[in-house]
């Protein structure tokens, strides 16, 4: 499905070029969810921004590919480009009151994703999104689509960002730490449902985080950075059981093994 | 953790507590309000400075404004006019009650009536105040936007030094070097002499660009644009610098927030993306507006010197410099009314533009 | 902090200097123009002087004799360029230190949250709002049409965005948060203070007493380009620009736009000063 190998990306200052990540290499294969995981500043969200296309302006990809669909990403045109995104990739990033437009109303957020990939009468919109919000499990969709993001709590947005996310029922899912600027109480439905929506569709998901706990719940493949280089990956319960380098070791043994984390429950086979 | 919890109970949208005061259920409006309920009261205290600006005169003011060879009779009569010989408060009373009737006083040198000369002379400054502001707006937000677009490549580099190069030349010597440009050598313009030709006079209806295109007057339009077009030049590329330093910052900023991330990768076209950055930095670009407007009226002044614009500045300007009070205190009202409602009028359109401003 | 620290070389005194040009082209660029401008109008030997008219040369074009060309009077325009610089310079950065001073006496005092701050920081923001330009006009020349007095133009227009500037800046220091976290690190709060925050706080004040600068020279042409605060023979750009506005209409260009050069050039560099400083606070 998505084929990453050797992806390096330079982030050029005025006086010199800073490798953020190198040779970056794994797999997401069909139907299959993988976990990225590795500590701030590892080179998680820059991996993610490479593949998109969606780097800063100092950012620049130097080498490697990342073959989608029979087209490689880091080479393809912004014609290319902007077709697979939104259409054949979706994208839930980490904060939703950031992804969403303030100055929009919902309903018109909708329309715009929509229509960057097909015409579309004002109906059809408008029963697609109240569908598309019903099975996020947003209540009251119709209000949620005639108001604007600031209104919403940040379990709502994030489900209208991950619906909007899914909207052309993309086979590919890239969620960049999607939890993390949620409340504590809302982050297990907001992972529940994006794994709802993903294993629905047969989709793949490829879902970075810092919680291990999450990975060995929601993912089959995990891939582990350091440092900007891949140290680890593999399947989630040999990389777990087995794990060969000393970093991935440690990261295990720095997860709390309180009965109530989901690390535990994994192990204890809750 | 393991038992499957309901959903916490997300309020939804709009839906607020039953029964609370109307202020509470429409904060916009309330702040629509209370923003307007702030004018009077600066009003008062604008009247108030205009009045203690006398007290700044060193000396015997009437000495001070007329000049050692000064007749008798004329300080008498600027004395009288300043009212030194009355107690303070009954100045500061009869100064209010003449201007609540809409009397500014009349000109120590020509004794022309101040609210006369303004109505005269405002309608100019303002065409050429509300001209250059429409140039340096859209030129700056052009340049600004296209510099944001392209950050840290040629055209950004390109725009940037153009930008600095504009905010290091005066409004009025760049008017000069137009002049002699465009009128001396290339003859593209007409002479510095005001408004209109020498035949035409000075004694035309006011607003004469917006009025005669009305009218349907072409004659007289064309040649008002062209008599306006160096000094709304002159004026609308020097502060055009300062909106495209705005507009990149804020554009910049704009185009760099995971908003404009998400819509990339919802696959947005790139001109739908630029222009809700645009839409999303608008506000900055507006409230700047009225921060350069007092700037701008008073480069205004000195370009209508070097024009003979016959505008209110180049009237205060000369007020000033003969130490004339009543015109001296009929420009700062005028002023001060005018940024007064223009920080109004742009408060409300900020409000209506943007769903999430903040109501205090 | 990392481009001075990344390069390895000994460090000479001219190799110090030639690494800071590299790393700080604004700064250097600008403070080098700026440096001889005010060289050049103190103690460059001047062709004519500059307030000795010749009544002979009256507007001659720019010639071998006299390159900048004569004006009305007679002056020889080169010389009065060069040696206008002796007061709108010196005066220029008087008046921004006046307007820091002013920043200083107002900004720290005002600096806390309370509501009467607030307060008086939007009144400042209503006075800003005001064609200054024209109040300075009217003060200097109620206070005596003499060039000193344009300081208090150059403070009137300026010391307000000094005042919200160090107010500003003090309010974060109060805040306290860098020192929290110098505690937690385990170094002395004073030590911070000095090491970190001072330099910081002392660059930002350097940007806007360049920009000040800039925008005080401005303000001394305009003021004199309407004749205030000038005193006959003796030059000043704004003045010049006055005497040669006449002719421009009539083809005597270079009497009104060789000082209106001069202007360009010092606060051109003025500004590009003021970029570099700003890059090296961005930088660090
Ligand atoms: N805009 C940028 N300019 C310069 N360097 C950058 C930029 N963005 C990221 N980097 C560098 O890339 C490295 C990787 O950053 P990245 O954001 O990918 O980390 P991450 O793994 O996503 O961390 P986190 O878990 O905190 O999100 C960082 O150490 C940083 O030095
Ligand atoms: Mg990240």
């Amino acid at each position: 499905m998505l084929t990453v190998s050797g992806l390096t990306t330079e982030f050029r200052t005025r006086v010199s070029g800073v490798r953020a990540i190198e040779d970056i290499s794994f797999e997401v294969p069909q139907g299959v969810a993988v976990g990225l995981v590795g500590e701030t500043g590892s080179g998680k969200s820059v991996t993610i921004r490479s593949i998109l296309g969606l780097l800063p302006v100092s950012g620049h990809v130097v080498g490697g590919r990342a073959d989608f669909d029979g087209v490689d990403l880091l080479r393809a045109n912004r014609k290319q480009l902007r077709d697979i995104r939104g259409r054949r990739i979706g994208f839930v990033a980490q904060n939703p009151f950031g992804s969403l437009n303030p100055i929009l109303s919902i309903e018109k957020q909708f329309a715009n994703v929509i229509r960057a990939h097909r015409k579309a009468s004002r109906a059809e919109i408008r029963a697609l999104a109240l569908a598309r919000l019903e099975s996020v499990q947003v209540r009251g969709p119709e209000r949620v689509l005639r108001g604007y993001a600031h209104e919403l709590s940040g379990g709502m947005a994030q489900r209208v960002v991950i619906a909007l996310a899914m909207l052309h029922d993309p086979p590919l899912v890239i969620a960049d730490e999607p939890t993390t600027a949620l409340d504590v109480t809302v982050q297990r439905q907001i992972l529940d449902l994006i794994d709802a929506q993903v294993s629905e569709g047969n989709r793949s998901l490829l879902l970075v985080t810092h919680d291990l706990g999450v990975v060995a719940q929601y993912c089959r493949r995990v891939v582990v950075m350091k440092s900007g280089h891949v140290v680890e990956s593999g399947a989630v319960a040999d990389v777990f059981t087995s794990p060969e380098h000393p970093y991935t070791k440690q990261l295990l043994a720095a997860v709390p093994p309180a009965p109530w984390s989901s690390a535990a429950k994994e192990v204890t086979g809750a | 953790m393991t038992t499957v919890e309901t959903p916490r109970q997300e309020k939804p949208p709009g839906a607020r507590e039953p029964r609370r005061s109307w202020s509470a259920r429409h904060p916009a409006l309330r702040y629509a309000l209370v923003r307007i309920a702030i004018v009077p009261i600066s009003l008062f205290v604008l009247g108030s400075v205009s009045f203690v600006l006398v007290f700044f005169i060193p000396g015997n003011p009437a000495v001070t404004i007329l000049g050692d060879f000064a007749t008798p009779e004329q300080v008498a009569r600027v004395n009288a006019q300043l009212g030194i010989d009355q107690p303070l408060w009954d100045r500061y009373l009869s100064y209010w009650g003449n201007l609540l009737q809409g009397d500014l006083g009349n000109s120590f040198f020509t004794n022309e009536p101040v609210l006369s000369d303004i109505g005269k002379f405002l309608p100019n400054t303002i065409e050429l105040v509300a001209l250059a502001l429409l140039v340096a707006v859209s030129l700056g937000m052009l340049i600004g936007v296209t510099g944001a677009y392209f950050a840290r490549r040629w055209p950004d580099r390109v725009l940037s030094g153009i930008t600095s190069a504009l905010q290091s030349v005066p409004d009025f010597f760049l008017a000069l070097v137009g002049i002699y440009i465009f009128f001396f050598l290339l003859g593209w313009a007409p002479a510095p002499i005001g408004r209109l030709s020498i035949e035409a006079g000075t004694d035309h209806p006011p607003f004469l660009i917006f009025g005669s295109l009305f009218r349907g007057d072409f004659a007289t339009f064309g040649s008002a644009v062209g008599h306006a077009a160096l000094p709304v030049l002159a004026l609308g590329l020097v502060y055009s610098a300062y909106f495209a330093k705005t507009a990149r910052g804020s554009m910049g900023t704009a185009l760099t927030t995971p908003q404009v991330e998400f819509a990339r990768a919802c696959g947005l076209r790139e001109r739908t993306v630029v222009r809700y950055a645009f839409l999303a930095s608008r506000t900055t670009v507006i409230t700047y507006i009225a921060i350069l407007f007092g700037s701008l009226l008073g480069g205004a002044a000195i370009v209508e010197r070097v024009f003979n614009w016959r505008g209110m500045g180049q009237w205060a300007l000369e007020g000033v410099l003969k130490v004339d009070v009543p015109v001296i205190q009929g420009f700062v009202i005028t002023a001060g009314l005018m940024t007064l409602f223009l920080f109004l009028l742009l408060d409300l359109v900020v409000l209506a533009l943007d769903p999430r401003v903040s109501y205090e | 902090m990392s481009e001075r620290t990344q390069v390895p070389a000994p460090r000479t005194a001219r190799n110090g200097f030639l690494l800071f040009v590299r790393a700080n082209p604004g700064i250097a660029v600008g403070g080098g123009v700026l440096a001889l401008l005010l060289l050049a109008s103190f103690f460059a030997p001047l062709p004519y002087g500059p307030t000795t008219p010749d009544p002979t040369n009256v507007l001659q074009e720019p010639s071998a004799a006299h390159i900048f060309g004569t004006d009305a009077n007679g002056f020889d325009v080169f010389s009065r360029v060069v040696a206008a610089g002796q007061r709108d310079l010196p005066l220029a950065l008087i008046g921004t230190l006046a307007s820091l001073v002013i920043g200083l006496l107002i900004g720290l005092p005002l600096s806390s949250k309370s509501r009467w701050s607030e307060r008086l920081m939007r009144a400042l923001d209503a006075f800003q709002s005001f064609p200054l330009i024209v109040l300075s006009v009217t003060i200097v020349s109620l206070t005596g049409n003499n060039i000193q007095n344009i300081v208090y133009a150059i403070v009137i227009i300026n010391g307000p965005r000094f005042i919200r500037l160090i107010r500003g800046e003090a309010l974060s220091i109060r805040d306290g948060r860098f020192i929290e976290a110098a505690v937690a690190t385990g170094a002395r709060p004073r030590r911070i203070v000095f090491r970190h925050i001072m330099p910081n706080v002392v660059d930002v004040c350097l940007v806007q007493c360049s920009l000040t600068a800039a925008n005080a020279v401005i303000v001394i042409a305009a003021l004199n380009f309407l004749g205030v605060g000038v005193s006959p023979p003796d030059p000043t750009w704004g003045s010049m620009v006055q005497v040669g506005a006449q002719g421009i209409s009539t083809g005597q260009w270079w009497v009104a736009i060789w000082p209106g050069v001069a202007i360009f050039i010092a606060i051109a560099s003025l500004n590009v000063l003021a970029n570099g400083i700003q890059r090296r606070v961005e930088g660090s």
